[in-house]
């Protein structure tokens, strides 16, 4: 068996060397969408429904709104940075055709997918698929919270609205969340078969922002 | 912190606040202003408790009280009466604390 040698002074530095990649906008962002969804999804989520049950209906649903909010503002806020960000920032660096999407997954089921600092294709579209499912929740949210309770900023457009058309709002509110949360799903397995496939932590690189090189 | 950095930072925090602003401006109108039944009955002592809400709500629906709290239906302040009925439903019973009228029910 041949014997394994001392990685070189030069090794090291190539194995060491690190560039800044998600600028510390795009970090806070990330993160705070990810504390703003589960609170939402907590705090009015049916699956916690048990939970909920044992604590203040009132507080939970003035919670819930405001995670909402945030999550509103968040989306503003990545939409402008999509564009007048830095580059590995913007939709120019990591938006694709669906025919480039398609043939990267293909090199990613077969192991053969290539490294790319940035986004790679496969996960530029779950981000843009996922933040559009993100803003159809909120709208729907948004509506809910104007026609059923008569509070937000759609209440006074929405004000005579059927009982039937909340119920239909209801059910698309709901089918956005748990959409998004399968989305969720799909994007971390992504980010844990492309950090196995190329030997990168990917979530500690969204928490330092750095990459290797 | 580069300049562009901070300049989006500061935009983030008054899109933010700006969202806030017109939600509580909002939540302020939509608010419909008390009818003169509405006053009426609030004075003469037709304002319901909680546990009155609970107590209708159950005429209506037998079954187990999960949860009972203040909450707003159609821009009125209600009491949600949550049951776990005996039909096998879970029923939501919304009250309005100024009059005890019956504003909504909804069957899950």
């Amino acid at each position: 068996m041949e014997r394994l040698k001392p990685l070189t002074p030069d090794m090291n530095a190539a194995k060491t060397t690190e560039i800044m990649v998600w600028d510390p906008l795009v970090r806070l962002c990330h993160w705070a969408l990810v504390v703003a969804f589960c609170v939402a999804y907590i705090t009015q989520g049916e699956p916690f429904e048990t939970l909920q049950n044992q604590l203040n209906g009132e507080s939970l649903q003035i919670v819930h709104t405001w995670a909402g909010y945030t999550i509103v503002g968040l989306l503003f806020f990545r939409l402008i940075w999509g564009f007048a960000g830095p580059s590995y920032a913007r939709f120019a660096n990591f938006v694709h055709r669906p025919s480039v999407v398609l043939a990267y997954v293909k090199r990613v089921l077969t192991l053969r997918a290539p490294r790319h600092l940035g986004h790679n294709p496969a996960g530029g579209a779950m981000i843009v698929i996922l933040l559009l499912s993100l803003t159809c929740t909120v709208i729907a949210g948004l509506a809910l919270y104007g026609a059923d309770k008569g509070l937000g900023p759609l209440a006074g457009v929405l004000a005579d609205t059927s009982d039937s058309t909340i119920h239909t709002i209801e059910e698309m509110h709901e089918f956005f969340a748990n959409f998004t949360l399968l989305l969720v799903a799909g994007h971390l397995i992504g980010v844990i078969w492309e950090s196995l496939l190329h030997r990168e932590n990917l979530a500690r690189a969204m928490l330092t922002g750095r990459k290797r090189a | 912190m580069n300049q562009r950095t901070a300049i989006m930072s500061a935009a983030l925090l008054a899109t933010v606040t700006s969202l806030a602003d017109i939600a509580v401006a909002s939540e302020t109108k939509a608010t419909p202003p008390a009818t003169t039944t509405a006053a009426t009955a609030a004075t003469a002592g037709h304002e319901i408790t909680k546990e009155q809400a609970v107590e209708m709500a159950l005429q209506a629906h037998p079954g187990k009280v999960t949860k009972a709290y203040e909450d707003t239906k159609k821009g009125k302040k209600t009491w949600e009466v949550k049951i776990d009925g005996a039909d096998g439903k879970k029923w939501e019973v919304y009250y309005d604390i100024k009059t005890g009228e019956r504003v909504a029910e909804e069957s899950k």
